[in-house]
């Protein structure tokens, strides 16, 4: 009697703590199971996709690797392949270059910074859709700066790169870098505040130049910042799709297709279900050997620390 | 031989604020000088107008007799150790002590010397191959000042070095300053907040407040003359103990009365030199050490006063016990032996030595000196 009588005393008491317990997991538990219908067993059923021989409709029928053997023979998939390689390397050298440039001269206790600030930062709040068209004009011969510069008699200037199939790619990397580099300018500039001034007063001192002070000792620093930016700024490069749709459309020809453009086009529109989920297969490789090293790197980091 | 001259050297900020006034110093070569004063006083401007961080507005600073006013920080050869330390977080141990080395290009066989010269005297030989995050502050603070040192600059400037380090080891780095200032003999500008820092470490005391030199002098003449009420609060701890009083007159001259908790009266006479009349009110500054247990063969000597005062509150340092009484109905803080074993709410007899008391002019916090025609007398 005495050892039962504490244990019904404490038995509500119990209760509301397995449920209190409980609740996180209750809570969590939709959006888990969203989340691993939704991608993961997506993911999975693209990948079972890649490997038969769908065209119009999915089919089940395995045909191991011939999807990835005709994605490889396909010449429109080199292509983009060869474009998202120089898309990429540019676009995120450039956005990088350019960002830490101007995140330097705004931290130099300049006047209005603020308002400079939200101009850079600006474009990074339009869609790559707005972005895609709003170049698509300015770069058009016929409407944008060629237009302008006859209009104002200079009339052998050219620039016709949205046209040209060996240019056309690069109207892409200046418009995504326009998008970027304003994101990228403010993710280093936060850095750049995290620094200690005197830092930067000791290696006056010491006699460093201010060029030789940022190279030698707070872009060195700012590591982590440029890990960050680099993996921001490769997502964007691999899934970039609206951005080609709105500026180019993959042409003139497909001459300025992404891999991203490429996957759309041929499990949507032209009827090859298994060679789209074998190219976005592919894109998820892509992603993946940039993601893993990285997040191995953190966690290891974070174990140190 | 470096000697650093300020002279008439101001400060105003764009927006028309003034943080510094007609600065002036004289400091000899070899050395140490402390710029103390609260937070805001314009002790760390100065620093960073003579280390060529920030402009310096009007007059001149002269380094060995050059004019170094608008130099930049790099042409001045004057080294500062910063108050967070400010290593470079991304280089070792040795290239934060190279650096500036580096930059000067240095041979690389004289910078090895260089670097573990200063570092074996600094004991931190064993530490250069770390990062400056993998080291203790105490660790860290050593680099630092091995970075100042290796370059062998004309002017050392520290910026309050020892104030992120706790207690204890504040006191052990506070006595390796010295002793390396002593073994090297270089010229010191020190800024820091801390009075006893700067009582302990300096050759000579600038106490400043709102961009104004209020003092210049070695410790004791700042502890013992302060020249106002404000130096006269700022160096000592506990702070002197400020008492209003009315000054009067008998037949052996002017006097100024102070009363002890059973309503005695302490007639303390004021020196005959100092520039008072009857009726005048005066501040009457009293160091706690002033007030002290009754030590019988002291009581014979000139203005020394017996009296009664009840304990309000005790505050044991181990040495002395602080004593909080009042005097004049004013709250006094008296430094006294344990042994007195002074308690709250009981009475006891202490003894005040007046030869001690300084007296200020209320109105302007100016101390009243004994003027020269008068001294005579």
């Amino acid at each position: 009697m005495l050892l039962a009588h504490p244990q019904t005393a404490s038995r509500p008491w119990r209760w509301s703590l397995s449920l209190e317990r409980a609740l996180p997991k209750l809570v969590l538990a939709p959006s888990l199971l969203l989340a691993l219908v939704c991608i993961y067993g997506y993911m999975a059923w693209t990948g079972y996709i890649s490997f038969t021989s769908s065209s119009f409709l999915p089919n089940y029928e395995f045909t191991g690797a011939g999807q990835y053997l005709r994605l490889l023979e396909n010449d429109r998939w080199l292509v983009a392949c060869k474009n998202l390689a120089l898309f990429g390397v540019l676009f995120i050298g450039i956005s990088l270059l350019l960002g830490v440039f101007i995140a330097i001269l705004l931290d130099q206790q300049i006047r209005a910074e603020g308002a400079l600030r939200t101009i850079y930062l600006y474009p990074m709040a339009i869609s790559f859709i707005v972005t895609g068209t709003a170049w698509k004009w300015i770069l058009n011969p016929s409407l944008g700066l060629e237009k302008l510069a006859h209009d104002l008699g200079w009339s052998s200037f050219t620039f016709d790169w949205l046209t040209n199939p060996d240019k056309a790619i690069y109207t892409l990397i200046i418009a995504a870098v326009w998008q970027s580099s304003g994101f990228v300018m403010a993710m280093f500039l936060a850095g750049l505040r995290g620094i200690d001034a005197s830092i930067i007063k000791a290696a006056q001192l010491d006699g460093a130049s201010k060029p030789r002070i940022y190279l030698r000792i707070v872009l060195p620093c700012l590591r982590p910042v440029f890990f960050s930016a680099i993996m921001v700024l490769s997502h964007i490069a691999i899934k970039s799709f609206d951005l080609v749709t709105a500026l180019t459309a993959g042409g003139p020809g497909y001459s300025t297709d992404l891999p991203a453009l490429f996957m759309y086009a041929h499990a949507f529109t032209r009827g090859q279900i298994g060679l789209g989920a074998a190219s976005a297969m592919m894109m998820l490789a892509g992603v993946l050997a940039i993601l893993v090293p990285y997040l191995y790197s953190e966690l290891r980091g974070k174990r140190h620390a | 031989m470096t000697s650093l001259s300020i002279c008439n050297v101001g400060k105003q900020y764009h927006k028309g604020a003034t943080t510094l006034e007609n600065i002036n110093l004289e400091i000899r070569s070899g050395e140490f000088l402390i710029l103390v004063g609260p937070s805001g006083c314009g002790k760390s401007t100065l620093m960073n107008m003579i280390a060529g961080l920030e402009e310096v507005s009007s007059g001149q600073i002269l380094l060995n007799d050059h004019d170094i006013t608008h130099a930049p920080p790099a042409a001045r050869d004057i080294a500062m150790v910063f108050q967070s330390y400010a290593l470079y977080p991304n280089m070792s141990v040795y290239d934060n002590i190279a650096f500036g080395l580096q930059i000067r290009k240095w041979p690389k066989s004289d910078i090895e010397t260089e670097v573990q010269r200063v570092a074996k005297m600094l004991q931190i030989d064993h530490l250069l191959s770390r990062k400056p995050a993998q080291l203790s502050g105490g660790q860290q603070q050593r680099v630092a000042m091995g970075r100042a040192l290796a370059r062998r600059p004309k002017v050392y400037l520290f910026d309050e070095p020892l104030s992120n380090l706790d207690a204890k080891l504040r006191v052990e780095m506070r006595t390796e300053v010295k002793k390396l200032h002593q073994r090297l003999g270089t010229t010191i500008v020190y800024v820091t907040h801390d009075q006893i820092e700067a009582m302990t470490l300096a050759d000579r005391i600038a106490v400043m407040k709102d961009g104004v030199i209020q003092q210049l002098g070695t410790p004791q003449e700042i502890y013992q003359s302060p020249n106002n009420l404000f130096v006269a609060s700022f160096i000592g701890s506990p702070a002197m103990n400020f008492i209003p009083v009315t000054v009067e007159r008998n037949d052996q001259g002017l006097f100024v009365q102070l009363s002890d908790s059973g309503g005695q009266r302490l007639n303390v006479p004021l020196r005959a030199d100092l520039p008072a009349t009857v009726g005048q009110e005066l501040i009457l500054g009293l160091r706690p050490e002033a007030i002290t247990e009754v030590q019988p063969h002291r009581l014979s000597q000139a203005d020394t006063f017996q009296g009664q005062f009840m304990v309000e509150m005790t505050e044991p340092t181990g040495p002395d016990t602080l004593t909080l009484l009042r005097i004049n109905q004013r709250e006094v803080t008296a430094r006294i032996a344990p042994q007195a074993n002074p308690q709250a709410g009981h009475s006891l007899a202490l003894m005040l030595d007046a030869s001690q008391a300084l007296f200020f002019e209320p109105s302007s916090g100016e101390r009243l000196r004994a003027s020269p025609q008068q001294r005579i007398a």
